[in-house]
């Protein structure tokens, strides 16, 4: 019995720990793409005002990257794309790439943030109802 | 040479970068041109001979080679890539050709870049040093102009010109006028006025305007634009030293323009230039009208 409540409560434990880590990486994601909005925007300024040549725009740009790609997940890949194409156009097209970029992940990060409180209450209380339901056809 | 090819090579694909190296040694050195086709054979031109490489360059590494000629960021690079031509962070002109985009006769942009010309910039020091007293003479400074079909070393000779004049004593007030940034790189800091990517016609009224020269510099006369600075530079009392193509004397005196100038007297001096192996022998004469 000692053996079971101690698994029960073991059990109980990784869950919240499970449900708190799910809500951690959904935050990271949306704190990764609010950046790298905010990064692209501060690029395309530097084009747009100065005509400031891609590797000296980009050099917080790509130490933060593989950074940001990390947090991205699934929005890494639009990322890594801007990335290869940026400077290989004209002005007018460079601006249209990071317009384009910036509006598909704004677009993106705006439905993470509706998403993301019903998100945040599924991931703590699921892993903990599902513990308890194990842990209650245990005991 | 070897700085400037510890530069370019670096921005080729390996294996084409390789293939030039050896076809210089190969043959002597005196690289003049590396040619890059996408996805067809390169090339390199020495001593004026274009020498196909069996390596081809393939799209791909084509515009990869062209976003690192570029610096990355082939936006800084569009009013030069308008007159055809890019210029590398080291100094080095690279001609493009691709289609264009030219809506009412004016190219906007170009696309689809197909091949680059990659003029290296020679420096034979020395090698203007026998035009110098036709240059200084009777206590004046007097004008020449240079001609000879392209890849002789016009631009060669107007270079070590330009470095001569920097370096002499005493000094004259010179400029020279640098449409395609190819006269003066590699040669380092200059103790003479340098206008950088002016239109030429431009660049020389400038200089007579704002910079008293005594002598101007230009590369490439040619059409009317250029023949009034030339003639407003004479009358200012600045001399002129030009090259204009032709691909023999008698090509370069039925020419309008230039006929117009040696009439009026803007160059005593002409100096052809004729390839001869590794020479390049120049064929200094008057600057009368005959044919």
């Amino acid at each position: 019995m000692t053996v079971r409540i101690a698994g029960g409560v073991i059990l109980l434990i990784s869950a919240v720990f499970l449900g708190v880590s799910l809500n951690t990486v959904r935050r990271s994601h949306l704190h990764a793409l609010r950046r790298t909005v905010e990064l692209i925007r501060q690029i395309r300024r530097s084009i747009d005002l100065f005509n400031t040549p891609r590797d000296a725009v980009c050099n917080d740009f790509h130490a933060s990257m593989e950074e940001l790609c990390a947090a991205l997940a699934e929005d890494a890949q639009i990322v890594r794309e801007f990335s290869e194409k940026l400077g290989s156009g004209y002005k007018d097209d460079t601006l249209k790439l990071c317009d384009f970029t910036m509006t598909t992940l704004e677009d993106r990060l705006k439905k993470a943030e509706n998403e993301y409180p019903a998100r945040a209450r599924l991931y703590i209380t699921l892993p903990v109802f599902a513990a308890l339901s194990l842990i209650v056809m245990i005991l | 040479m070897k700085e400037i090819m510890q530069e370019i090579c670096p921005m080729l694909p390996e294996r084409i970068g390789e293939a030039v190296l050896a076809a210089s040694a190969l043959h002597g050195g005196d690289l003049q041109e590396i040619r890059l086709y996408s996805g067809a054979c390169a090339a390199v031109v020495i001593r004026g001979k274009m020498i196909k490489l069996r390596e081809v360059c393939p799209e791909r590494d084509f515009r990869a080679t062209v976003m690192r000629l570029c610096g990355n960021s082939l936006y800084t690079h569009s009013d030069t890539i308008r007159e055809g031509y890019i210029y590398t962070a080291g100094g080095i002109r690279v001609g493009i050709c691709g289609r264009a985009v030219a809506p009412c006769g004016i190219v906007e942009r170009v696309v689809d870049i197909t091949s680059l010309c990659i003029r290296l910039p020679v420096r034979i020091p020395g090698a203007a040093d026998d035009l110098l007293p036709y240059i200084f003479r009777g206590g004046g400074v007097h004008g020449l102009l240079v001609w000879s079909p392209p890849g002789v070393g016009k631009t060669t000779i107007l270079r070590e010109l330009t470095a001569a004049l920097s370096d002499a004593d005493p000094s004259c007030r010179a400029a020279v006028v640098d449409s395609r940034q190819e006269i003066t790189s590699a040669l380092g800091q200059l103790s003479i006025d340098v206008l950088l990517g002016y239109p030429r016609a431009i660049g020389m009224e400038i200089a007579v305007r704002t910079l008293s020269p005594q002598i101007v510099l230009c590369d490439e006369i040619s059409g009317n634009a250029d023949v009034e600075a030339v003639l407003k530079c004479a009358a200012s009392g600045a001399a002129v030293v030009a090259t204009v193509h032709a691909g023999c004397r008698e090509d370069l005196m039925r020419r309008k323009e230039i006929r117009c100038l040696l009439e009026s007297g803007v160059f005593p001096t002409l100096v052809g230039l004729k390839r001869e192996g590794a020479e390049v022998r120049h064929l200094i004469t008057g600057g009368q009208v005959n044919i």
